[in-house]
Formats: C-alpha cells, structure tokens, sequence
C-alpha cells in the first residue's frame, strides 16, 4: 500500500518552519522532529526581523505563502522603514519583535496545519538505498520511512558555546547541541567546515538609567509585511533606547583583547564581517570615537534588554566593566552575558539550486548550516527546501527562482556558486536586478508563482491580483491624465518621473488615486519613477542572463577542453554548474574560460 | 562558428606568390610525431632546425627547409607548432601542403590560427582584433597603433578605469547595504567629483578613437566644387605627385572615383566626386546623392573653384575645408586672396602647398592619439561601446545633479562596467566571435 508521501523536517527554527509549511500546503505529510517542542520558532538573538536585504527576503517569503511576513506583523512591537534617503529600491522594512509571542504564535499556526506533525527527538543518522533518502534515524533508535530530510539544523551541530574562555557544547545558550548528524554525513562524502557567529549579553532594565539614553521610536504609519495582514495596519511603537560607546569603553576593551575567544584564537570558524564583535569593530574601525548602541526590549514589558551592536566573546567581567563606562549604563547588570557560538557549516557548492544535496536524493539542506546568517535567510531557504522536496516526491518540476526574479533566487544562486568565508548576510548589492527586485512589488512577483508551485493559497492570490489591478489602473489613469507645467502640457505618468513628483501631489492625482489604496499608488507610483531606469538594468543584465539559458550536462567532462585554464578546469569539475551562467559566476573561474565554454557549448548543441 | 575540434591545421603565413621564402604554420594538439614524420629528426623546443623535408608517407624530400618546433603551451595559439621556412615559389609551396595534408593535416580557414589562441587563452578580444586590424592595416601608423593593442596595453588602460569605477561603486554600494544609523553617507559632490575624472579619462579614449577611425580606415578627403572646375585634374596631380599609392578603384555610382595615399604614416583616402550642382537627368541625380554620403563621411573637404572659392556657400559642412583656387596657370593675375590655395594642375603649381597641408592635418591625427597614449578603439564595434560607456557616465553624473535615489547612481555605474567587459570581450558573445575572426584571411 503507498502511503501519503512523507518528508521530514530535522529541526524547527525559522529555516524549519518554513520548509514544513510549505511542503504541507503541496500536500505531503510533514514530521517535523525537533530537540525541544517547547523551543520552535526562537529568535536567538535579536528581537528584530527584516531590515536592509532582509526585509526584501521577508516580503518574498510572504508573496510566496510562507509565515514569517504575517508572524512579524502580529508580534511586532515597532516598525520602521530604513535607507528611505537613498531611493526606493533599497527600502526596507524592520520591526522589533515579541520574542515570546512569536513562537507562540508561530507554534500555532504549526499545530494546526493539517499535514504536519511535531516529533520530539533528534535526528542522528540516515539511511539511503541508491543515493536516495529512505529513513530518518533518531537518536533513541526509531525510524521514519520518508522520501526526504531537510536538515535545517541552525548552530545546533557540534555547537560549541565561548564566553572568554569559558566553553561548552551547546546548540543555543541553555540547549544542547545535535551530535552524530555531521558524522553521518561526512560518512557519506560530503565536506564539513565550521564558522562562528556571535550574540550581544542582555541587561536587566531595573538596572539602566533610562533618562540618559536617548529615544528611537518607529514609523507612525508603518506598511505591513504580509498581504494578508488587515488595513489599516495600526501596530504597537514602542521605543527602543541609543547609546554610544566612548574611550573608556574602547581601551577597557583594548586591554582585554586577548581574553577574547575571537582573538585568542580559541574558535577555528570565521566570524560574520558584517555583523562584528565589538571587539572586532574597535579594531577595525580604530579612528571611530564612538559606537552606536542599541538598547531593545525583547518582548513587551520586558525586563530584559538587548544591547544591539554589542555583540562579544569577551570574558563576562570584562563586559560587564565596559559597558559600565556608559553613563546610562553605569549600575548596569547582566541578566546573561553575550556568547560566541561554534558550529558545523556544509560548504554549498555541494547544493543544487533546489537545495537538494547533488549527492543524495531527498537530502536538503537549508538555514545556518549552509553558512549563512539571519532569521531571514534561513527562513527563506527553508522555504525553497521544503517546497522543493514536497514537488520532488509528488513529481513536479523543480521550483527555483532565478536572480532576476527575487532577492531569494539571488542568495541561492551566490550560495551555490560562490566560496563562503563567513556567514553570509543578504545585501541588496548582491542583486544585480536590485532596481526592479523591490520590496513592494514581492507580490507581483512571486505570488502567482507560487500559487503554481502548490504553495500559495488561493485567498493570498485574489488579494494580490486585487492589488495588481489596482496598480495597473492607476498606472493607465496617469497616462491619460494630462497636467500644465510652466506652459507645457505633458501627462502625469510623465511628471511623476520626475524627482520629487507623486500621484497626490497634483490635484487631478488626487482625484484619480481616491478609491485605491495607499499600497497601490505607492507601487503605481515607483514602477513609474523607476520604469526607465529598470528597462536599462534588465538591458545591461540581460547579456548576462542568455547565460543562464544554457544547460551544461552534469556529465560534461571540462578535461576534454584543454584549453581551460587549468584553475577553471579543477573548479567547474568540482562544482559540476548547472548552467553557463552559474559557471561565470563562480569564484576562481576566469572569464576568458567561460567565452571559451560558451563557445564550445553552443556550438556542439 | 564550429566547435574546437583540435584538429591539425595547416596554412600559408605569407603572401602567396613568389618570394624568397615561404612560411608555413602547423598548429595541432600533439605534433611531435609529426615533426618526426616530416624531418625524420626529433624536434629541439624553440630551435630553428635547418634540415630536408620527407612526404610523411612515400618519404620522398620535397624541398631544404628551416624547421621550427613549439611546444604547447608556449606558441602562438597555444597548441604544438610547427613554424616550416621553405624555398619561394607556388610550386614548392604546394607540394609541401599536399604531403601535409596527406599526413593527416587539414587547411586552416580564416582566422583560425588567432581563434585558437583566444581559445587558449593567449589574447583577449581586443588582441585578437588587433591582430585582424594589422593584417588589414593599410599604413605605417596604423600597424604601430594595432601593435600596442597587441600587446594588452589598451586593454589595460580599460580594466584600469573599469576598476576604478568598481572602487567608486564599492562606497556607493557600502552605503545602500548599511542604514543610515549604522555608517556616514559620502556626499554626493564627492561622487560627483569622481565620476567627472573618470570621464575625462574616458572622453580623451573616445576622442582619440575618432583619430583612431582614421588611422585604421584612413582619413577621407572629398574634392568638391561645381563641374569642369579642375577637380580631376586636381585629383590626379595628387596622385602623380606622391608615388605611394595604394590603389585606385572606381566609384560603385558613375561618379566617384577613389585612391589611397600615405602621408605622415596615415593612410589617406582622395575622393573625386561629381558635385553637387549638375542637375536634370536621373544619372545626374544619382552622382549627387552619392556626392552627398561621401561629405557625410568625409574628414576633410578640399573645396575646388576656378574663379573664388570663397563665393560657394560652404557653411553646411560640419567638416575642415581647404579653399583652392584652381587653373591659377591661365589667370595670373588674380590677386592672392586670405586662406585659398592657389593651384594649377598643368605647371605643378601649389600642389605641393597643398600636400603640406594635407600632411599637417594628418600629423594632427597622429599626435592627438599620441597625446592619448595611443588607446584607441580601433574597429566600429570597440567605438561604439565606448561611446555607450561615455554616456552612461554623464548619465551617472546627471543623477548625482538630481535628487535621484543612489540605488538608481549604483546601477548606471554598473552599467558602464558591462560596456567594458563587452569592450574587452569578457561576456561571451557568439555574435562578436563570429565577426571578429571572421574579418581575418587564412594563416592568420
């Protein structure tokens, strides 16, 4: 008898909780197995979600029917939309977060979904008939017969926890680490490498003389993330608190560098560059007086705060001394201090852009492990795992964003073709369509996609297509609206290209924009303002993008091509690239080689 | 274009025809055997061997040759060569392409040779082009200019620029991808200021590349002037006074007629046209339309009349123009005028004036590329590429004037990078690598 088809999901953060929502709504049964049911969906360490890059990210992952976009919006203490001096395209969204409601509210939605599970337990071991997934092994010795495992296992494998130096094996401060899993699949071929992450101590309120800090409220009238969250949008604005560091803090710091497990040399993995230590920050930035810090409440009411760009692997004394040095900090204590965590990484180039292992079938890969930072990140590739192993069992064709299509297909793009030094952070400068890849326009982008692919429900769809109509209407009013300016007649669609020009700003604008919504005109208004300058982008991206129209055999010998570099050769032999445009884009592939392969591809076809 | 094939190829490297020596070029993926084949001695790397050349198969000895071997990846294309100097001669020639050809070589086809070696990656584009521009090169001054290409200087100069412009986007893109509480923002004056330097660079690159258009298709000289004004005679007094000429070929229409001649180390083009003021029948109408295109594409027009030049209403010409003042051998006595040639094609009169001012024109030419340390975009394609880039950074800095978001700066700035890349050939392009080594003959 065949059963309804099974995957199972090995861990249940935020790159798990996506991965198991979407698989469901494609219809497979989901066995989420996570070493504590009453730890899913944690924001370890800020009590923020999105932000430059990843509030793009989180505006895909709800065009695309995923959870957290609608999770934030509800447990959202404040919104606040940053880059708004430097144009549209980079606008991003952020909001601080509840850090308790959040996995209550997340837990929920899990619970109730019809096809997914909650198991207790830990995955150690596989078992693969024909380099295909067959069982999911646990660590008490049962075993789930599955047609997948989308290993999103965060920090959790061989986590190791460093406070100066102090350390132990630890998934998450107070957790357990995950042991075995790594050793299965090293067992099966696969390269391991570790990077390190780090996370900033946390203060009990009592103790900050608030009156010295300076306010940093959120927007007044915030967007939402999700579609389907209900207008108007009216969410909490609770402050957060700015301090700055001085010189006593940095030459307290100073002195104690080698106390640090960073520059001790205590932990093998690489540090995040762009989202350093302070320790690693005073270094770098030697001629900076003073650092910025950000006091966050992690929840409303808190009691404990966040000390957002403090992030440290120094001796709990020690910063505990530094920040003392701040006048509002000065009686400040430590609920705990900040920690630097250790753990396993699976270089990426052994992915394919399903996220599906080219090694085993029904092996995935998504979240932290994959070396990336971020809630964001690692949701949104859980998401493409999950979905992607769902379409696998019931026979599907593969769903995979292309990098002009989404920041998503950007960062699974880069992780598969380029070398990870450090986790890598989503930038909007890693997306070459970045122009047209807008925050406000995910929608009309992704969602009737994903309607296709089984994972946005038809609700979501009606809503967006409700939201387009709207757009393009406004769009086509604004072409026949005609407007005097110094004399000369032109339309309005023409006048809003100009900087400084919008719908409402003129009196017919007004009226034509009446009956839609502030979304729409928004969105009506920078497709307008941005049209002209998309069309040049998708010119100049476009040469590129021919490239990634051509497939090259996963058999393809590049020995045969002797006239490869001999770099290239070894690199292109080792990563097998899908496509030419993948194999242009990896690190160490020089480009004369690809004129060559581009050459000989077309030509024999 | 067919796909690499590796096969061995064989073709002639000099002109065809009699000579004192011939050469011959072998390139394949493993030659030693052949070189054994041929010499029936093992080949010295890089060693002019002087020695007898044997059919491969029947070992008859063809010709006294001097053999040179190079071992791959240290030749030409990249492959294993064989450099073969033989006796002049058409006969001699064939015969020793036959045995190689019976030896298992094919004959290369055009450009074949230099596609190999972009292939193999021993030039770029802009090499490769180069190489096409010098065999094509009609002077002195164009081989010295196509030389500098050769040997990667321009595409230096371009990947200098280029990553500059990167270093400039790296600020930009470092502000985008920070928030405003995180890092300070540039001002834009500063990235003003930047990109106003990098076009100047740029500009003096386009600027001498409009020389660079003369150097390598010549400077185009138009004698224009009403009929029976003397500009045939004119016209061949040129040509007979200077004896390098280059050619002479009727025009396509009835009524031009073209020759090549070398000044200062150009080669320039004499153009008789029919003028502009015949007129009535439909023949007559045709020469006009084709007098018209020839000003269109002209440096330079030498502006014929027998009585006064200055009279003819030349101010549409958006070219120089040299007043002359022809048959000066029947009317002596007309007084000199202020900036007219006076010539007579009969007596040789100011011809040589005339050459003199031709030559001054063209050492502009020459030293105004000079001046630019000779990065010139030599064919139409480089041109217009980097005329694209040169717009785009006035569009980047007409932004930087705007209030225009720098997230819309940053893609322009990315825009002028792919025009480099395509300049220098570093997107693959089918298209380009077809007209590229199309454009070279065999051997080449």
């Amino acid at each position: 008898m065949k059963s309804q088809p099974t995957i199972v999901i090995a861990g249940c953060g935020h790159a798990g909780i996506e991965a198991a929502w979407a698989a469901a709504n494609i219809g497979v049964k989901v066995i989420i197995v996570t070493m504590d049911t009453n730890a899913v969906a944690r924001l370890s360490c800020n009590p923020a979600i999105g932000g430059l890059g990843k509030g793009h990210l989180v505006k895909e992952i709800d065009a695309l029917g995923g959870i957290m976009g609608r999770a934030a919006d509800i447990c959202g203490i404040q919104f606040k939309t940053l880059n708004k001096s430097k144009g549209r395209a980079v606008w991003s969204l952020r909001a601080q977060i509840d850090k308790h409601q959040y996995p209550h509210f997340v837990s929920e939605c899990l619970i109730s979904h019809k096809n997914i599970q909650l198991v207790e337990g830990e995955v150690v071991d596989f078992s693969v008939d024909n380099l295909r997934i067959t069982t999911a092994i646990l660590r008490d010795g049962s075993r789930i017969n599955t047609n997948a495992i989308v290993v999103c296992s965060g920090t959790f494998l061989n986590g190791i926890i460093h406070i100066g130096n102090a350390q132990y094996p630890a998934g998450r401060i107070g957790e357990r680490p995950s042991v075995g899993l790594t050793h299965s699949i090293v067992n099966h071929g696969f390269t391991m490498s570790r990077l390190k992450t780090g996370t900033p101590p946390r203060l009990l309120s009592e103790s900050v003389d608030w009156d010295l800090a300076a306010l940093a409220h959120g927007d007044v009238n915030p967007r939402p993330f999700s579609v389907l969250t209900k207008r108007p949008f009216a969410p909490e604005n609770i402050p957060c608190y700015i301090v700055d560091t001085n010189k006593a803090v940095h030459e307290l710091l100073e002195d104690n560098l080698s106390k640090s497990a960073m520059y001790s040399g205590k932990i093998s993995g690489a540090g995040p560059r762009y989202c350093p230590s302070i320790e690693d920050k005073i270094v770098r930035f030697k001629s900076r007086q003073s650092h910025q810090l950000f006091l966050e409440p992690e929840w409303r009411g808190s009691n404990q705060i966040y000390v957002n760009g403090f992030s440290t692997s120094m001796p709990a004394n020690v910063q505990l001394n530094a920040l003392r040095q701040i006048p509002a900090l000065r009686n400040v204590e430590f609920i705990r201090p900040g920690y630097a965590i250790e753990y396993d990484y699976f270089p990426t180039s052994q992915l394919k852009s399903t996220l599906e292992t080219k090694r085993i079938d029904g092996l995935y890969f998504a979240g932290q492990l994959n070396g990336t930072s971020g809630y964001e990140e690692a949701a949104s590739q859980g998401l493409i795992a999950g979905a992607n192993a769902a379409i696998k069992t019931m026979g599907g064709d593969p769903f995979v964003l292309g990098r002009h299509e989404a920041y998503i297909g950007v960062l699974i793009d880069d992780l598969i073709t380029k070398d990870i030094h450090e986790p890598y952070r989503m930038f909007t400068s890693s997306a070459e369509h970045r122009l047209s890849l807008r925050s406000d326009n995910a929608g009309s982008r992704l969602t009737a996609k994903g309607y296709n692919a089984g994972i946005v429900s038809n609700k979501q769809l009606k809503i967006q297509e409700q939201f387009d109509n709207e757009v393009s209407e406004l769009k086509l009013g604004c072409k026949k609206l005609k407007t005097q300016i110094n004399g000369t007649s032109l339309s309005l669609y023409e006048l809003i290209k100009r900087p400084e020009r919008g719908i409402i700003n003129d009196v017919e604008g007004r009226k034509l924009s009446g009956k839609y919504s502030s979304d729409a005109i928004f969105t009506a208004e920078t497709d307008i303002k941005y049209e002209g300058y998309v069309n040049i982008e998708n010119a100049r991206v476009g040469k590129l993008k021919k490239l990634d129209g051509i497939k090259i055999p996963p058999t393809f010998d590049y020995y045969k091509l002797t006239s490869l570099s001999s770099e290239s050769r070894e690199r292109l032999s080792i990563i097998k690239p899908e496509t030419l445009g993948q194999a242009s884009r990896l690190a160490g592939v020089r480009p004369a080689d690809i004129g060559v392969l581009a050459v000989y591809l077309q030509s024999s076809s | 274009m067919v796909p690499y094939d590796q096969e061995t190829i064989v073709a002639l490297a000099t002109p065809p025809g009699v000579g004192a020596l011939s050469v011959l070029r072998i390139s394949g993926e493993s030659l030693v055997p052949f070189y054994k084949q041929l010499t029936k001695t093992s080949p010295k790397i890089r060693f002019a061997a002087f020695c007898k050349l044997h059919h491969p198969e029947t070992g008859e000895v063809l010709d006294e040759v001097v053999a040179t071997y190079f071992k791959s990846p240290k030749s030409f294309t990249g492959e294993d060569m064989i450099e073969i100097s033989c006796h002049g001669g058409e006969v001699v020639q064939n015969n020793i392409i036959a045995a190689i050809l019976d030896g298992g070589a094919r004959l290369a086809k055009p450009g074949e040779f230099s596609f190999r070696a972009y292939m193999n990656g021993k030039m770029d584009l802009l090499q490769a082009e180069a190489v096409a521009s010098l065999i094509a090169s009609k002077s002195t001054y164009s081989t010295k200019v196509g030389l500098y290409h050769l040997d990667g200087r321009v595409s230096r100069q371009l990947m200098n620029i280029k990553s500059q412009v990167i270093d400039l986007l790296a600020v930009l893109e470092n502000e985008l991808n920070f928030s405003e509480e995180e890092i300070d923002a540039t001002s834009l004056d500063e990235i003003a200021s930047r990109i106003k330097l990098l076009r100047n660079e740029v500009s003096a690159i386009v600027n001498a590349s409009s020389f660079g258009r003369q150097i390598f298709s010549g400077v185009r000289v138009v004698l224009f002037g009403k009929p029976n004004s003397g500009k045939s005679s004119l016209f061949n007094a040129l040509l007979g006074y200077d004896r390098a000429i280059v050619s002479s070929t009727p025009g396509t229409t009835r009524d031009t007629v073209e020759a090549w001649i070398e000044l200062e180390g150009l080669p320039v083009c004499l153009i008789d046209t029919a003028g502009m003021w015949e007129s009535g029948d439909y023949l007559d109408n045709l020469g006009i339309a084709k007098t018209k295109s020839e000003l269109d594409k002209a440096d330079l027009c030498l502006l014929v009349d027998e009585d006064d030049p200055t009279l003819i209403q030349a101010d549409h010409m958006k070219i120089p123009v040299i007043l002359i003042r022809s048959k000066c051998d029947i009317d002596q006595q007309v007084s000199q005028s202020n900036g007219v040639v006076r010539v007579s094609s009969k007596t040789q009169l100011g011809i040589k004036d005339l050459l003199t001012h031709l030559s001054t024109y063209c050492t502009k030419v020459t030293e105004r590329s000079e001046n630019n340390s000779f990065a010139v975009m030599t064919t139409r394609r480089q041109r217009t590429l980097l005329g694209d880039a040169h717009g785009v950074l006035s569009e980047a800095l007409k932004q930087t004037s705007e209030n225009i978001g720098t997230d819309i700066v940053a893609s322009t700035l990315r825009q002028f990078i792919v025009c480099v890349q395509d300049i220098v050939g570093e997107i693959p392009n089918e298209n380009i690598m077809e007209t590229v080594f199309s454009e070279f003959c065999i051997g080449k």
